[in-house]
């Protein structure tokens, strides 16, 4: 199979995860659309700094209150991002950059 | 009879080439644009293929790139596709992917089942005529299929055959309205012509063209170094600028900083020259900063595009017709174009590249503006024939100081340096020689000023 095809079926797949799992009531509507607008971004091969950022978040994970704390001011923060408006994406990140580091 | 059992619903449909229609128009922008601009909903069979290519439209009309993930975001909006069944229909339409090389193949096939459900229905309804008819006048009813069978077979959607009365009612409904509006222009205008199509950004020339009108094709030709690329950006800045309608500029020649530069001497009024150096005055940097919230506020879209083919312009043309409902599109220039068949000769190839935007300005009923160089004798180069695909041709032409010297006619004039010459007009007077002011260091022209005598 051809990676480029290869690569798409992945994307639909996680997609109409994303879309199904919102439907069966296991996050919001908001949560679904930040997270295909996540894919989408990662799609279209944006660089953007926010990715390293939420990798780094991931690699953070811990089972500590603080962790829990930040974790959920991380996710309403990325919520409210309008990823089709550069500037906000650029606040943001450096919002959630400075979060993610007093985790680390 | 046959006719009365059902057909099987395979040889009405096609449901595997709707699916990869479907899907290449969320892979591909190319496969979008040439679906959108070939089917209609009900070319699909399948209801939810219907509702789905309107989705897909839908966006694409609203200068989104019409995805997958647009897809369901659009669904999610609008409260569609709840039931898992409907996604996963759509995930298996999304994943048949193909190459959009292979579009038209399926594009035809969902057309050519359109086309056999019509015919179905027409022998349907033809069926049940017979039945229910007293069929004393056979030959009306057979004059009557015979017609609607040949609607079917020989004409296009698009094409259309205009009756003598047609034809009467258009030509009476055209000098009607063309009798009010000169009624209109003495009453009102005092006698200034409206126009018929967009502004040529000359008076003299609106004056006899009335405007560039849709489905025009307007050949601009002039030696290296004339004012091929100023005359095409001076009449951007009517159309787009002034009178806010969409333009498409096409360039195959400067780059976006070239362009974006052009453009501050054009609207600021400064030196090209002291722009390129950044040699300004805090003064001049803020009416710059002025001039570019004008470009910022205007319908000019700009597409620099070195190895630009017919066929690219024809898709590119199409996306900007969808989105941006553009009035003109301008090609900067033609001879730079790739050519399509290495093969061809020149003139050939430059012959073919006219005609292709001649039918361009027709189906999308934009106007078209093709930029051509002009040998030093002042011909076309490449080839002559391109004047007989255009409706108006105009050469750029400059006036010797000794013209201006001996020729009386001139001295009516303040500082003409260049004719713009109407060497075809297929709604008009051509051969006219009008007097225009070029000013090369601002890239900007205008009319001649009459001099009151």
């Amino acid at each position: 199979m051809r990676k480029e095809t290869f690569k798409k079926q992945i994307q639909t797949e996680l997609a109409t995860l994303i879309y199904e799992s919102a439907h069966q009531g296991r996050f919001s509507s908001a949560e679904m659309l930040c997270l295909l607008e996540l894919l989408e971004a990662v799609a279209a091969r944006r660089d953007w700094p926010l990715f390293d950022c939420l990798r780094r978040w991931m690699a953070a994970e811990s089972d500590s209150e603080q962790y829990r704390e930040i974790s959920e001011i991380i996710k309403a923060t990325l919520i409210n991002v309008d990823f089709q408006d550069a500037g906000s994406v650029q606040t943001n990140t450096e919002i959630i950059c400075s979060l993610v580091k007093e985790l680390e | 009879m046959a006719i009365q059992h059902s057909i099987a619903e395979e040889k009405l449909c096609d449901l595997e080439s709707e699916r990869r229609v479907l899907s290449a128009m969320l892979n591909s922008e190319e496969a979008c644009i040439e679906a959108y601009d070939s089917l209609q909903a009900q070319d699909f069979y399948s209801i939810k293929h219907q509702h789905l290519f309107q989705l897909i439209c839908g966006l694409y009309e609203r200068d989104i790139r019409p995805t997958y993930i647009e897809l369901l975001k659009e669904a999610h909006q609008l409260q569609l596709f709840n039931e898992p069944r409907e996604i996963e229909e759509i995930q298996y339409i999304a994943e048949h992917f193909i190459d959009d090389g292979n579009i038209r193949y399926w594009i035809e096939r969902v057309k050519d089942k359109a086309r056999l459900r019509i015919f179905e229905n027409f022998l349907r309804s033809s069926y049940r005529k017979l039945m229910e008819k007293d069929l004393d006048d056979v030959e009306q009813v057979l004059l009557e299929a015979q017609d609607e069978l040949t609607n079917m077979t020989a004409l296009e959607i698009d094409d259309r055959v205009d009756s003598p009365a047609d034809l009467a009612q258009l030509g009476y409904d055209e000098v009607e309205r063309r009798f009010l509006r000169f009624k209109e222009i003495q009453e009102k205008h005092k006698g200034v012509l409206p126009l018929d199509g967009l502004t040529t950004g000359f008076d003299t020339l609106n004056h006899i063209t009335l405007g560039y009108k849709p489905g025009d094709l307007i050949i601009v030709g002039a030696q290296t170094g004339h004012g091929k690329t100023a005359l095409a950006l001076h009449t951007a800045q009517a159309v787009a600028v002034e009178h806010q309608h969409n333009v498409l500029y096409l360039n195959t020649e400067m780059s976006r900083v070239q362009i974006a530069l052009r453009w501050g001497s054009i609207l600021s009024g400064i030196e090209h020259n002291l722009i390129r150096r950044g040699e300004l005055s805090e003064t001049e940097l803020s009416q710059v900063l002025e001039a570019y919230s004008r470009l910022r506020n205007s319908g000019f879209y700009s597409y620099p595009c070195p190895n630009l083919t017919p066929e690219k312009t024809i898709s590119i043309a199409r996306k900007f017709k969808v989105q941006h409902d553009v009035k003109l599109m301008v090609l900067d220039y033609v001879g730079r174009m790739d050519k399509i068949n290495p093969n061809l000769a020149e003139w050939q190839v430059l012959e073919q590249i006219v005609k292709t935007q001649k039918m361009l300005a027709q189906n999308l009923n934009i106007a078209v503006m093709c930029l051509v160089q002009l040998n030093e004798d002042g011909s076309l180069q490449g080839a002559r024939r391109m004047k007989n695909e255009c409706d108006l041709m105009l050469k750029l032409i400059p006036i010797s100081e000794e013209e201006i010297q001996e020729n009386p006619e001139l001295k009516k004039y303040k500082d003409p340096n260049y004719y713009l010459y109407i060497d075809k007009n297929r709604d008009g007077i051509a051969g006219v020689y009008l007097p225009i002011c070029f000013d090369k260091t601002r890239q900007s022209m205008k009319d001649a000023e009459r001099i009151a005598l």
